[in-house]
C-alpha cells in the first residue's frame, strides 16, 4: 500500500476531527436503525414471537419457525412480509401459520395474495390482470392449474435437456415451484424437514440433539395411529394449530409456551437461545440497516462536495458514519458465524455481505490517510452495491444453508476462500477508485494534477493488495484441491476465474513500472479490473460447469451484461483526450497557457 | 518490476551506453517490459477462451489444445457462445470458422525467455529488488512443479467393495480390451490391448494377433464415448452376433463436457470380431462396453473354444497392478440431519505392503488423504447404494513443489510490497 500525505494545495479536511462530528454521526445512525427497525414491529394478539423462535430442523440445521417463514416467504413473494386481507403489511411467521393452519378452518380461509407472477402472457394465460405488486393468491387461477401444470412440465423437460428457458417458461416453472413449497408446507410434507427432537436421545452424550434426525410431523401422526403412545409434542403442537384456527389467542400463546418447555427440555437451552439470537437477527436485520446507511454516508459525501464548507464538517460526520455503518456490518457477519458456525464465506450470498464489509473498511483505511471523501464514497458505494446483490442473493433460500462434503472443512473455508474473496475485494476498491478518479476529472474541474496522483497512487497501491491477496487465495485453492483430490491445478472455470483477475492485477503493476501507463493508465486498467473480477465472481457460475458453478441465472447474467457495458462506457470516457476533461481545462484556463495534462503524460493512447 | 526505482517513475536511473556489452544491447528488446505486458494480455484472453471452451469439451481435451500446446485454433463459435449466455445473441446463430492464437507453452516460454532476460539485463542486487527475485523464483517453481505433474503425474482410481480387496489402480481415462482365462492351477491367463491400439485397428481395419490368444482380434468400431440402447434404432443392423450384444445396440456419444458437474467419465464401447487361428473362421463378433463394468458379474461374456476353460472378453479401465494390498473394512457416508445432502465420506482400511512390512489400519476421508509409497489415496466416490468406495489414487513427484513456491511467491510479495510501504512511510516523514 502506497500512502502519500496531499501536499498543501489541495484541500482536505484538517487531520483534527471534532468530537461533536462522532455525536452527530452517531445520533444519525441511531435514528436511521432506529426507525427501520420500529418500522418492522408488528404487534398482534397472539404471541407470534414466542412462536417464531421455536425449532424446527430443515434443510439439514435447526432453525426457528421465523427463519423458515422468511425464507419460504422470500421465495414466493420476494419479501418477508406479505399484506393481509384488509391490506395490512403482516410478518411472515403469520403468513405460515395461515398456510400451516389452513386445512383445519371449516370456513374457507381468506385468499393472500403472495404468489409474485411478472410474466405478461403467462398472466394471461392464468386469467389474471396485470395489478401494482403483481401478487396474486392461489385462489384467482385456480381453475387454471392444469394449464400451468402442463406448461411447467414442460419448461421443466426442456431444462433437463440443458435448453435455455424463454421468460415465460422460466416463469410457469418458477410459480409451479413456488405453488409445490406452498403445497408442502400447508401439507407438512416439506421434505428435509423434521419437527420433533427425539424425546429420551439413545446416545446423547456423543451426539448433540441437532445432529440427530428429528421425526417429521406426519411419521408422528401416524405413529400415533398405530398404537403406539402418542408423542406429547406433537399434542402440545396440535393444540397450537388448532387454536391459532380458532382464533383463541389465550389458548394460543399458553400451548406456546408449554410447546416451548416441551423443547427446551429435549433441544437444551442452548439451542433454545440459539433460535432466539437467530430471530432477533432475522428482526433487527442488520444488514439491510447497514445498507440504508451507506446511502446515508453516500449522500453525506456528495453533499459535503457540492457545499464545500468547512464548518458543517459534512466529510468528517460521514467518515464517522461510514464506521459506524461498517461496525454494525462487522456486527452482522460476526452474528451469521455464530449461528452458522463456519467462517464468514460459504456461498455466493455471504461472498457478497464480505466483500462489502471488505471493501467497506479498505475505503474507510484510505479515508483515513487521505481525508478528501474519496475512501468514504468507495466505502459506501461498493458496501451499499455488494449488500443490494446480497439482497437479491438472499430470494433464492436460506443463506446459512448447509455445505457440501467437500466444502466442510473450515480450515480452507477460513484461508483459501477467505483470502481469494479479499482479492476480489481489493479489486473491486481499485476499479471503484479508477472511476472516482474518471469522474472527478472529467467531469469537474476540482483535480488538480497532485490530487489525481495521490488518488492514482492509492489506486495503485490498492492493485498491489489485491495482486498478493488474490495470488495467495488462488495458490491456496489449488492447495486444497491437491488436499481433496490430488490435483493441483485443474483449469476449473473458477480457478482460471482467479487466475485472471491474478494475470490482471500483475499487467496493471507491470505496465506501471514499464511506464506504459501513467496516472490515468492506471486507472483505467483498474476499471476493466472490474469486469474481469465480475466475470469470476459471477459469470463463470452461468457457464454451468466445473467444480464451483450453481447454475444459470437469468436475472445475474442481465445485470453481468449491464455491468460490463457500464464500464465499458467508463473506459472509454477514461480514454477521451485530455481536451475533453474539464480538470485539465481548468488548469489550462488557471494558468492561461497550454500546460501538460494533470495526469503527466496519456501515454494510454500508445497501447 | 524490472526498475530499481519502480515508484518514482519521473526519476530515470542513469546508465551510460557505452557501458552495455553486445549482449545486453540484443536482449534489451526482449527483455521489455511492454513484451511482458503484451504477453499477459495474450494469457488472459487464452484462458478466456481455454474456459469457455470447457461448456462443449472435454476438459482434459481442453488443456491440451490451449494450454499444453503451441497454437490453438480458437473456434468463433466460442466468442458467440458467450454473446448468447450474456448478451442475449440469437440460438440460432451460427459463425464458423475460427482464428489462430498462441496457446499455453508459447506464451509460457516467451514469459519465460522474457523474465530471465529481463533479470541478466537488469540484475543487480539490492535490497530493493530482493523481493521481486524471490517472487519470480517461486513463479518458476511454480511452473516447474506444472510441468513434473503434467508429464510424471498418473492419476488411477481404485474401486473396493465393503470388505473386499485390491491390489490393482484403473485409470478413468485410457482403456484396454482385456481377455482373461482361467487355468486349471489357479492363476489367470491374461492378454490386453490398450486404447491406442484398439483406435488405430478400428482405423486401419487391421485384424491384431498375439501368441497367447487362439483367435485373431477385428476390431469393427470403437467409439471413445457410447451409450447402450435397449431399444434398437430404426435401420439398425446388429454387428453384434455373440454375448450381451445380441439385445443391445451401441450409440456413439460426444465426449463428456469440461469438469463435468456430476462427474461423468467417457465410457467406450466398441464392436470386435473374433477370428479362429487354426480354421481362420469368425467366431462370431461381440459389443464390449466400459459401461459392463458398472454392471458386472452379470454382463460377463465369454468365448467358448472347443475344450478347456471359456476366455473372457472385456473392455475395460486400464490396469496396473501394485505390491500393496488395500482392504476396505468399513465404509461410511453421513448425511445432514434429515436430508440427503452428504456430510462426509469416509473409508476405513487396511493397509498392507509385505515388502515393506507394513500392515495398519488408516482413514482417508475427504480432505484427509493417506500417503503410502509415492502415492496418494483420495476419498473420491461411493459407490451405488454406499456398497463401497472409489478411491482416487495419485502419483505426483513435484506434489511439494506448489507448497514451497506459494511460500515463496507470498514471501517475496511481502519483502516487495512492505518494503515499498516503508519507502513511502519514510518519505512522508
Amino acid at each position: 500500500m502506497s500512502q502519500v500525505t496531499p501536499p498543501a494545495t489541495v484541500p482536505a479536511a484538517s487531520s483534527q476531527q471534532p468530537w461533536w462530528t462522532w455525536l452527530a454521526a452517531a445520533i444519525l445512525s441511531s435514528v436511521v436503525v432506529l426507525l427501520l427497525v420500529a418500522s418492522s414491529y408488528r404487534g398482534s394478539d397472539f404471541n407470534l414471537d414466542a412462536f417464531g423462535s421455536l425449532p424446527i430442523q430443515n434443510g439439514g440445521r435447526v432453525k426457528p419457525f421465523d427463519s423458515l417463514a422468511r425464507t419460504s416467504l422470500m421465495i414466493i413473494t420476494t419479501r418477508t412480509v406479505y399484506t393481509d386481507e384488509r391490506g395490512r403489511s403482516r410478518p411472515a411467521i403469520e403468513w405460515l401459520l395461515k398456510v400451516m393452519t389452513s386445512r383445519l378452518n371449516r370456513e374457507k380461509p381468506p385468499a393472500l395474495k403472495v404468489f409474485r407472477i411478472e410474466n405478461d402472457q403467462l398472466l394471461a394465460n392464468l386469467g389474471l390482470q396485470r395489478r401494482s405488486g403483481l401478487r396474486y393468491a392461489v385462489e384467482e387461477f385456480q381453475d387454471k392449474l392444469g394449464i400451468l401444470e402442463d406448461d411447467a412440465k414442460r419448461a421443466n423437460e426442456a431444462k433437463r435437456a440443458g435448453k435455455k428457458l424463454d421468460p415465460y417458461q422460466a416463469g410457469a416453472l418458477e410459480l409451479a415451484n413456488h405453488l409445490q413449497l406452498y403445497i408442502q408446507l400447508a401439507t407438512f410434507t416439506l421434505p428435509e424437514t423434521g419437527m420433533f427432537p427425539p424425546s429420551n436421545p439413545e446416545n446423547s452424550e456423543s451426539q448433540s440433539v441437532d445432529k440427530q434426525i428429528w421425526t417429521p410431523f406426519l411419521t408422528a401422526l401416524r405413529s400415533g395411529g398405530e398404537g403406539q403412545p402418542i408423542d406429547p409434542a406433537l399434542e402440545a403442537f396440535s393444540r397450537v394449530l388448532g387454536s391459532y384456527a380458532q382464533g383463541k389467542p389465550a389458548e394460543f400463546n399458553q400451548a406456546v409456551a408449554e410447546y416451548g418447555k416441551l423443547m427446551e427440555d429435549r433441544a437444551g437451552r442452548l439451542l433454545m437461545g440459539k433460535m432466539r439470537v437467530e430471530q432477533a437477527y432475522n428482526f433487527a436485520n442488520p444488514l439491510y440497516s447497514t445498507l440504508v446507511l451507506y446511502v446515508v454516508v453516500l449522500l453525506l459525501v456528495l453533499m459535503g462536495w457540492l457545499l464545500p464548507s468547512p464548518a458543517l464538517r459534512l466529510r468528517d460526520i460521514a467518515f464517522s458514519t461510514a464506521v459506524i455503518a461498517a461496525s454494525l456490518h462487522t456486527i452482522a457477519l460476526v452474528a451469521r458465524m455464530y449461528l452458522h458456525g463456519r467462517p464468514p464465506v460459504t456461498n455466493l450470498y455471504s461472498s457478497a455481505v464480505f466483500i462489502g464489509w471488505g471493501c467497506a473498511w479498505l475505503g474507510i483505511f484510505i479515508e483515513a490517510f487521505d481525508k478528501r471523501g474519496a475512501g468514504n464514497a468507495v466505502a459506501a458505494v461498493c458496501g451499499f452495491l455488494s449488500l443490494l446483490i446480497a439482497q437479491f442473493l438472499s430470494e433464492k433460500g436460506d443463506t446459512l444453508e448447509m455445505l457440501q462434503a467437500v466444502l466442510d472443512t473450515n480450515f480452507w473455508l477460513a484461508t483459501h476462500v477467505t483470502c481469494v474473496t479479499l482479492g476480489y475485494t481489493a479489486s473491486f476498491v481499485a476499479g471503484f477508485l479508477g472511476i472516482g478518479y474518471v469522474l472527478w476529472g472529467l467531469c469537474t474541474p476540482y483535480m488538480t494534477k497532485p490530487a489525481g496522483r495521490a488518488l492514482a497512487q492509492k489506486v495503485y497501491g490498492v492493485a498491489c493488495f489485491a495482486t498478493l491477496l488474490s495470488f495467495v487465495g488462488t495458490v491456496l485453492g489449488g492447495i486444497w484441491a491437491d488436499q481433496s483430490w490430488g490435483r493441483f491445478w485443474g483449469w476449473d472455470p473458477k480457478e482460471n476465474g482467479a487466475l485472471l483477475i491474478v494475470i490482471w492485477n500483475a499487467l496493471i503493476l507491470h505496465a506501471r513500472w514499464g511506464k506504459m501507463v501513467g496516472d490515468r493508465g492506471v486507472a483505467v486498467l483498474a476499471i476493466a479490473g472490474n469486469m474481469i473480477t465480475a466475470w469470476s465472481w459471477f459469470g463463470t457460475n452461468q457457464l454451468s460447469v466445473g467444480l464451483h458453478a450453481y447454475g444459470f441465472d437469468q436475472t445475474l447474467a442481465s445485470a453481468l451484461r449491464w455491468t460490463w457495458i457500464g464500464h465499458l462506457v467508463l473506459i472509454g470516457l477514461g480514454t477521451l483526450p485530455f481536451e475533453f476533461w474539464w480538470s485539465s481545462r481548468a488548469a489550462v484556463a488557471s494558468q492561461g497557457q497550454p500546460s501538460s495534462p494533470p495526469q503527466g503524460k496519456p501515454k494510454l493512447a500508445k497501447r | 518490476m524490472e526498475t530499481s526505482q519502480d515508484h518514482s517513475p519521473q526519476v530515470d536511473s542513469p546508465r551510460p551506453r557505452g557501458a552495455n556489452p553486445a549482449w545486453k544491447r540484443l536482449l534489451k528488446p526482449i527483455a521489455s517490459l511492454r513484451l511482458t505486458v503484451v504477453l499477459f494480455s495474450l494469457s488472459l484472453v487464452l484462458v478466456f477462451y481455454g474456459t469457455l471452451a470447457q461448456k462443449e469439451n472435454d476438459v482434459w481435451d481442453v488443456v491440451n489444445e490451449y494450454f499444453w500446446s503451441w497454437w490453438v485454433l480458437v473456434p468463433n463459435k466460442l466468442t458467440l457462445l458467450f454473446f448468447q449466455i450474456f448478451f442475449n445473441a440469437s440460438p440460432e446463430a451460427n459463425w464458423a470458422s475460427g482464428f489462430w492464437f498462441p496457446g499455453g507453452k508459447l506464451l509460457f516460454w516467451a514469459l519465460l525467455i522474457n523474465l530471465l532476460s529481463a533479470h541478466l539485463v537488469r540484475f543487480s542486487l539490492s535490497w530493493a529488488r530482493s523481493g521481486i527475485l524471490v517472487i519470480h523464483a517461486g513463479l518458476l517453481m511454480m511452473m516447474a512443479g506444472e510441468f513434473v505433474t503434467r508429464e510424471f503425474a498418473e492419476e488411477n482410481v481404485m474401486t473396493l467393495v465393503q470388505g473386499g480387496k485390491s491390489s490393482f489402480l484403473e485409470s478413468t481415462r485410457f482403456n484396454e480390451l482385456a481377455f482373461t482365462r482361467l487355468r486349471a492351477d489357479g492363476q489367470v491367463d491374461s492378454v490386453v490391448i490398450p486404447q491406442p491400439i484398439l483406435l488405430e485397428a478400428a482405423k486401419t481395419q487391421q485384424v491384431l494377433a498375439d501368441e497367447a490368444l487362439p483367435f485373431k482380434v477385428n476390431v469393427l468400431t470403437f467409439a471413445g464415448n457410447c451409450d447402450l440402447l435397449e431399444k434398437f434404432p430404426e435401420d439398425f443392423k446388429n454387428p453384434a452376433t455373440e454375448g450381451e450384444g445380441k439385445a443391445l445396440a451401441l450409440k456413439e456419444m460426444p465426449p463428456v463436457t469440461g469438469v463435468d458437474p456430476e462427474q461423468r467419465i467417457n465410457m467406450p464401447g466398441a464392436y470386435v470380431e473374433l477370428i479362429d487361428k487354426a480354421t481362420d473362421k469368425p467366431l462370431g463378433t461381440w459389443l464390449v462396453s466400459g459401461l459392463f463394468q458398472l454392471t458386472r458379474p452379470i454382463r460377463n461374456q465369454e468365448i467358448k473354444l472347443g475344450d478347456g476353460q471359456p476366455w473372457k472378453i472385456a473392455l475395460r479401465n486400464k490396469r496396473s497392478y501394485r505390491p500393496y494390498t488395500i482392504t476396505l473394512e468399513k465404509f461410511t457416508h453421513d448425511v445432514y440431519p434429515g436430508t440427503n445432502t452428504p456430510l462426509n465420506f469416509q473409508s476405513d482400511v487396511l493397509l498392507q505392503d509385505s515388502n515393506l512390512g507394513i500392515d495398519r489400519t488408516t482413514v482417508i476421508k475427504m480432505n484427509e488423504p493417506m500417503r503410502h509409497a509415492g502415492e496418494t489415496f483420495y476419498q473420491h466416490q461411493a459407490l451405488a447404494g454406499d456398497s463401497g468406495s472409489v478411491l482416487q489414487v495419485v502419483r505426483n513427484p513435484g506434489w511439494t513443489l506448489p507448497y514451497l513456491s506459494c511460500a515463496v511467491v507470498s514471501m517475496g510479495m511481502l519483502i516487495h510490497f512492505g518494503a515499498t510501504l516503508l519507502r513511502y512511510m519514510r518519505k512522508q516523514a
